[in-house]
């Protein structure tokens, strides 16, 4: 009997202790709580999750931009050796050498300028008529059936074939050189941009029958617009094919521009010249492409 | 009443491969002035070609269909069309996808009329939305009132809420039949929901499959607004339903 009322009492103080263990830790919990605030611990896994992410575009970034840096410093370790044959190949040190100098006394931004004015010309020609040639089509089946032959014909022919031709046409002034940029653009232009229309989307062109969508309407306000992502690629296509055709233009009797700069300096032998004139090339169309790529994300914000 | 719209022998023909494929066949029904009808058939069936051509967007067919006395050769703005996908534009908001519908009057009476539609499907607030901001229901809604803004005297709706959500689609069925209460317009609608056909119209087509016929028409003789529970609208549930599946014998057991 007593150890029963021994055990019993026992057990009762283990329920009391247990009941108080569990009390303090539920004021803990709950004081815990109080001092955290909860939008707290809210902002502390957003902030893990933005670590994550950020770690994540760093990585992303490295990725970016570690073949290039691997290259530069192959170029640079093959290069710095003594033994290195430099006529053939200039070292990494000589182009940076000759860049900073060509920057300094402003003769690479001179020629960049010029030429940029150049290719801007027969890009904003290849545009206006890609951009109109390429809706006429699109839209009318007579003009594509009129059109279609000589377009298949003369795309293929690579603006250099044409050099000859248009030197004895055009002469060696800046005519030629604006014509060889402006066909380099053209054909991808026009090809963008009446596939675009030609194939703008059928269901919501029924739409507008439905409507009785008057024809200029029509045009302007449903296939224009629902054409516009393709004519942007167009757009970018055909200023990267202006931009390469730049060199081919400049090979016409030219005394100025980047092109000119890279075959002035081959006669002479000064390879680093060439290729800083080529990376120079190479770095502009890639700003170029950048700075159309964010109009287009402008322009086209309601693209899902 | 006089008939409305008259439908007679109707019947379109595909070519698949060189083989002929009668879709439709010997379609003949009139629809009264502001009534409801519901086609309603398993997929297939022709139905939504029934509509093109009841809209004139399909030509090619035999026999005539007759609004208000004038053949239908092609689509015009009195007869709305509201597609089964929203379509809306992807670059204009939800009010320009509206006033695009609207040729005649000036801007300002242009944009009133769409803030009317607006409001009339319930969307005000959402005017400068774009449709890549809205939701399938919002979308369809959107779609309805440009349908709508232009006052038709019909509106064609082809299966107008197949892609939506349950709640969402109980929600715009009772919008439509508030519209068409207020503005009195003839509906006619595709669909495969059979419940739907039967909580919203006055008439249900029932269509057959290949070639596709009118095997019954359906009359809905129910008040509204319509309970979906009720005795006879389950009963009138069942009958078009029979003309799809084979009535289930239910097993009983007598224990005598």
């Amino acid at each position: 009997m007593a150890d029963e009322i021994i055990l019993v009492g026992i057990k009762k103080d283990v329920e009391v202790l247990h009941e108080e263990n569990h009390r303090k830790n539920f004021h803990r919990a709950t004081k815990k709580a109080e001092e955290k605030n909860i939008s707290e611990s809210e902002v502390t896994i957003i902030d893990t999750e933005k670590d994550n992410s950020s770690k994540k575009k760093i990585f992303e970034r490295i990725e970016y931009f570690l073949p290039m840096t691997v290259l530069l410093l192959t170029w640079y370790l093959v290069t710095c050796r003594s033994t290195y044959h430099s006529v053939l190949f200039p070292s990494l040190a000589a182009v940076a050498t000759t860049f900073v100098q060509k920057i300094a006394d402003l003769s690479l931004l001179r020629a960049i300028a010029i030429s940029l004015l150049r290719v801007l010309k027969g890009f904003a020609i290849s545009g206006i008529l890609g951009i109109s040639l390429g809706i006429l089509i699109g839209l009318s089946k007579h003009a594509q059936r009129l059109t279609d032959l000589f377009i298949q014909v003369l795309k293929p022919i690579p603006p250099i074939a044409w050099i000859p031709i248009v030197i004895l046409w055009l002469g060696i002034g800046e005519e030629s050189k604006v014509f060889l940029i402006f066909l380099g653009g053209f054909f991808p232009m026009l090809q963008n941009v009446s596939d675009g229309i030609r194939y703008s989307d059928k269901k919501l062109t029924e739409v507008a029958e439905v409507m009785e969508t008057p024809k200029k309407k029509y045009i302007f306000h449903l296939v224009i617009p629902s054409a516009l992502p393709s004519i942007f690629t167009g757009c970018r296509i055909s200023l990267g094919t202006c931009w390469t055709c730049l060199v081919a233009a400049e090979l016409v009797a030219s005394n100025d521009g980047i092109g000119y700069m890279i075959s002035n300096a081959r006669n002479f032998g000064r390879m680093d010249i060439v290729i800083v004139g080529m990376l120079s090339i190479g770095i502009i169309g890639k700003l170029m492409d950048v700075v159309l790529n964010a109009v287009e994300k402008r322009v086209l914000k309601w693209k899902a | 009443m006089s008939d409305y719209i008259k439908v007679s022998d109707v019947s379109r023909k595909f070519f698949q491969n060189g083989k002929q494929l009668n879709v439709l066949d010997d379609i003949s029904f009139d629809v009264k002035k502001s009534e409801f009808i519901c086609i309603v058939g398993s997929s297939g069936c022709g139905k939504s070609t029934l509509l093109r051509i009841l809209s004139g967007l399909d030509s090619h067919h035999g026999g005539e269909v007759d609004i208000d006395g004038k053949k239908i050769e092609k689509p015009a703005k009195e007869r709305g069309f509201v597609f089964q996908e929203a379509r809306l534009f992807p670059w204009l908001s939800v009010k320009d996808n509206i006033i695009f519908a609207l040729d005649e009057g000036t801007k300002k009476e242009k944009e009133e009329r769409a803030l009317a539609a607006i409001k009339l499907v319930g969307l005000t607030g959402f005017e400068n939305a774009y449709p890549k901001e809205l939701s399938g229901g919002m979308a369809q809604r959107t779609n309805i009132a440009r349908a709508l803004v232009n006052n038709p005297s019909v509106l064609f709706l082809d299966e107008p809420f197949g892609a939506l959500d349950a709640f969402t689609k109980i929600c715009l069925q009772n919008e439509l039949l508030r519209i068409k209460e207020e503005e009195n317009t003839t509906m006619i609608m595709v669909t495969h929901d059979i419940e739907e056909a039967v909580y919203l119209s006055d008439r249900i087509i029932v269509l057959g499959k290949n070639p596709g016929r009118i095997r019954d028409i359906v009359e809905v003789d129910l008040p509204r607004p319509r309970d979906r529970n009720n005795v006879f609208f389950t009963e009138t549930k069942k009958k078009v339903y029979d003309y799809f599946f084979k009535p289930v014998e239910a097993v009983e057991d007598y224990v005598i």
